[in-house]
């Protein structure tokens, strides 16, 4: 079974500007923007130049439904999703402890676990990303979009230094 | 506060004796002037005079956010320092964008105001509701970039927002700026006003909420932005070259210097066409960067094999050529010193292209500049000239005073330092506008000495070929479609453009939305367009996130209100018409170039400016703003203050 997921399509293509985070908080939020209330999160490492958006990988089996004590996780057989029954949450944040890639947390006012859920099936991130670095599909899919996209492109300006004169000499 | 987008509260802190206080904010300051710009030059009318020393603990450093930025409204990162210029002594401001101004936002703040002169250096932490004045002396000598690592390590958060002076604002060099990120606020020399104050940095941290007025609203205004960017020609632009694109239209017109303004624009071009952007970004662009909530990325990172990764130098028409130096990684390398230090790179390149000017004439010698021989083309000594200044060692410590005092101080010729600044005292940046009316105009009466960022219709610089159609339509309407490739006649229309482009440069300030995606910069010939002028959009954005009733005349007001209070500013501290003139070196004639044998007609400039000053309702003699024109934007008592000062009798005004 597989799910469809957001992928980033390159390191390079994100250019850092948060809209995605600013979009999934007034999607959620309703009437107010807060990035650090976003289910998706920009992770800067500005030593290396590079932006990698983080979102839920919908594991499976996924660390996070596992490890809550009251089980108030589960997970979507359909759609992969993390479903957070929030009368049972006690926001203790194992499953933030559990979670390798920072995408759950617990909201700091209500205290109760917030996961992406893919905004009914049309992410507001993917949608709104204009330098297309988000993308939405499947695995399979992904595996051919990503080979067809870097076959296109030249990576040559990013390639470590002895790799670059390695080239030049040839 | 009972709108959505301002989140309400101004933090006050007096330095002097360490208090901190939280204000609500002004509900008519709000209203009657937005934000950012506005409202700034409103608190400085307010809280200075032209008895303040800039330099002193009564000048404030007002930092001011819209009632926009960070929301999703596109390109809404910005926030504006405004203080009494250091430099020219009169009304400065400067404006970045990056991340810091949403970061002070997200804190719950809408304003900071900095007053007060500290003991030691120290550096302010805002970390939502708790604000905390810390012990700077670990950072007192360290660069900007460095100050950021170092603060960030320190706070343990990579994702703290840091806004900071690097030491050409520690040594008070009038042309220092103020760093966040990559991104420089740069004009004004603030960056010495925070020195004076022993303020070395502002860490944020925000984790509250901006409320939204109207969200379906505001999604589909950015709905149709983004399809409509994707549409444009423009954005695609931006996209692979960068916030230069417009760069070689400028240079074929002529409008990019040469020299010191020594050789005419446009007589270099084939040496240009090497280095411009757009070929150079094909070999080193390797990434897109962008500020908060930037859908255009105009930032680029390149990588150039002696310099390592660095930010895309963003100095628009200049290349160097100023210094007679035609070498992109150079020109990279100069932009990182300058950001690193804090200095705004077009002020500091003036400034040395005068003093090699100096140095040719044969003004200064060897024995004024430390032994070194400042020649133009001289790469080494360009970068050395840099360290000094920055450092005020030497011969630096003259030029750091800017190019006008250090002229005066070696005794050079005014015509020589021209370029450096007019009447005001603030040079416009590497913009030829020698015999091209409409520049000259639009480039001369900003009311922050003169700026490219004020007025500047890009009909004006010619970064397009080809005009759109409304603007045929609007030259013809006014009989000046013979107009279009002369622009050394002065022809009333100018003085039309420049007040349209003045209203749309000073309405994305008070909202503090960057001018790159309005019809100020190359998105002129956006599609969008058609559908709605900017200040129609500005007054949408308005509407959907602070819930206010305004429309594009209700926008217009209050533009020209911050215009008005901004230039009553400037007439209170004694600049009156003559400052507004540009200066000698921008009549001469041009020699070669796209404009050669061309050269602006002194009574028809002075007359573009009357009809300039008439359409603003200022006295067209001395261009003070008149009675009834500041009644009309209710600013009656700017209008009593001036009278005091100038004696103008009511029947006179009208």
């Amino acid at each position: 079974m597989s799910y469809r997921k957001i992928y980033y399509t390159s390191p390079e293509a994100c250019t850092g500007c948060r809209v995605c985070e600013q979009v999934c908080s007034l999607h959620h939020e309703k009437s107010e923007i807060n990035p650090k209330r976003s289910r998706i999160r920009i992770i800067d490492m500005q030593e290396r130049g590079v932006m990698i958006p983080m979102v839920c990988r919908l594991c499976s089996p996924a660390p996070c439904v596992s490890e809550c004590p009251v089980d108030a996780l589960c997970q979507d057989e359909k759609t992969g999703l993390i479903i957070v029954d929030e009368e049972k949450c006690i926001g203790c944040d194992s499953c933030t402890e559990a979670c390798d890639f920072g995408a759950i947390k617990v909201h700091p006012v209500r205290k109760k676990a917030i996961v992406c859920d893919h905004c009914e099936g049309n992410p507001e991130c993917v949608k709104r990303c204009m330098p297309e670095a988000l993308v939405f599909m499947k695995p399979e899919e992904y595996t051919v979009f990503r080979g067809r996209t870097t076959l296109k492109k030249d990576t040559s300006a990013i390639w470590p230094e002895h790799v670059k004169n390695a080239n030049k000499k040839e | 506060m009972q709108f959505n987008g301002w989140v309400g509260k101004v933090l006050k802190m007096n330095l002097s004796d360490g208090s901190v206080t939280k204000e609500p904010l002004d509900e008519e300051l709000a209203l009657g002037f937005i934000g950012g710009r506005g409202a700034g030059s409103k608190i400085l009318w307010d809280e200075t005079g032209p008895e303040t020393d800039p330099l002193g603990p009564d000048n404030p450093l007002i930092i001011n956010t819209g009632p926009v930025t960070g929301t999703l409204v596109p390109t809404s990162s910005r926030f504006t320092i405004t203080s009494k210029s250091p430099f020219t002594g009169i009304l400065g401001d400067a404006n970045a964008g990056g991340f810091f101004a949403p970061e002070v936002k997200y804190a719950g703040y809408d304003s900071i105001i900095v007053k007060g002169v500290s003991e030691k250096p120290v550096y302010i932490w805002i970390d939502d509701e708790h604000v905390e004045v810390r012990d700077a002396k670990h950072l007192w000598g360290k660069t900007t970039h460095e100050t950021e690592k170092i603060l960030k390590d320190e706070l343990s958060d990579a994702d703290v927002r840091v806004l900071s002076i690097g030491q050409a604002g520690e040594n008070l060099v009038k042309l220092a700026g103020v760093v966040t990120g990559d991104n420089i606020a740069a004009r004004c020399g603030l960056g010495a006003v925070m020195g004076s104050k022993k303020l070395k940095a502002i860490a944020v941290r925000g984790t509250k909420s901006i409320g939204i007025a109207n969200s379906d609203h505001l999604n589909e205004i950015v709905d149709t932005i983004y399809e409509d960017y994707k549409k444009s020609e423009a954005y695609e632009w931006y996209r692979y070259f960068g916030w230069t694109t417009g760069v070689l239209g400028m240079c074929k017109a002529g409008c990019a210097p040469v020299k010191n303004y020594m050789k005419s624009g446009g007589t270099d071009l084939e040496k240009r066409k090497a280095i411009l952007d757009i070929e150079s970004s094909k070999e080193y662009k390797f990434k897109d960067i962008s500020c908060y909530g930037c859908p255009l990325a105009c930032n680029k990172y390149i990588y150039i094999d002696s310099l390592g990764r660095n930010k895309a130098p963003v100095p628009g028409s200049s290349h160097m050529a100023v210094w007679e130096i035609y070498d992109y990684p150079f020109h990279v390398e100069v932009n990182r010193i300058c950001e690193e230090y804090g200095m705004d790179i077009y002020s500091v390149q003036l400034t040395i292209s005068a003093a090699m000017e100096w140095y040719e004439r044969a003004i200064i010698t060897k024995k004024d500049t430390d032994g070194m021989e400042i020649r133009f083309g001289d790469k080494e000594v360009a970068i050395a000239l840099l360290h000094k200044i920055a450092k005020r060692e030497g011969f630096g410590d003259i030029l750091a005073e800017g190019g006008i005092r250090a002229g005066v101080i070696v005794g050079a010729d005014p015509d020589t330092t021209a370029t450096c600044g007019y009447g005001k005292g603030m040079d416009h940046g590497p913009i030829d506008c020698t015999s091209m009316a409409g520049l000259t105009l639009s480039l001369s009466v900003s009311t922050r000495g003169s700026g490219h960022l004020r007025s500047v219709a890009p009909i004006d610089w010619g970064v397009q070929e080809s005009l759109p159609l409304k603007w045929q339509e609007f030259y013809k309407e006014r009989g000046a479609e013979d107009l279009i490739g002369k622009p050394w006649v002065a022809h009333p229309v100018h003085a039309e453009v420049a007040t349209y482009f003045e209203h749309i440069c000073t309405s994305s300030d008070i909202l503090e939305i960057c001018k790159n995606t309005t019809e100020f910069y190359y998105f002129f010939a956006y599609k969008g367009r058609e559908k709605k002028d900017d200040l129609e959009w500005h007054a949408d954005y308005l509407r959907a996130v602070t819930g206010i009733d305004i429309d594009r005349k209700g926008l217009e007001t209050i533009t020209s209100r911050v215009l008005n209070i901004e230039k009553a500013y400037n007439v209170r501290e004694g600049m009156l018409r003559e400052h507004d003139m540009p200066s000698s070196r921008f009549l001469q004639k041009r020699k070669g170039g796209p404009l050669d044998g061309k050269a602006l007609d002194p009574d028809e400039l002075n007359r573009l400016f009357d009809h300039y000053y008439k359409i603003h309702g200022w006295d067209e003699e001395t261009s003070i703003p008149k009675r009834a024109t500041l009644e009309k934007l209710s600013l009656e008592y700017v209008a009593d203050e001036l009278e005091k000062q100038y004696s103008i009798s009511k029947s006179k005004s009208n």
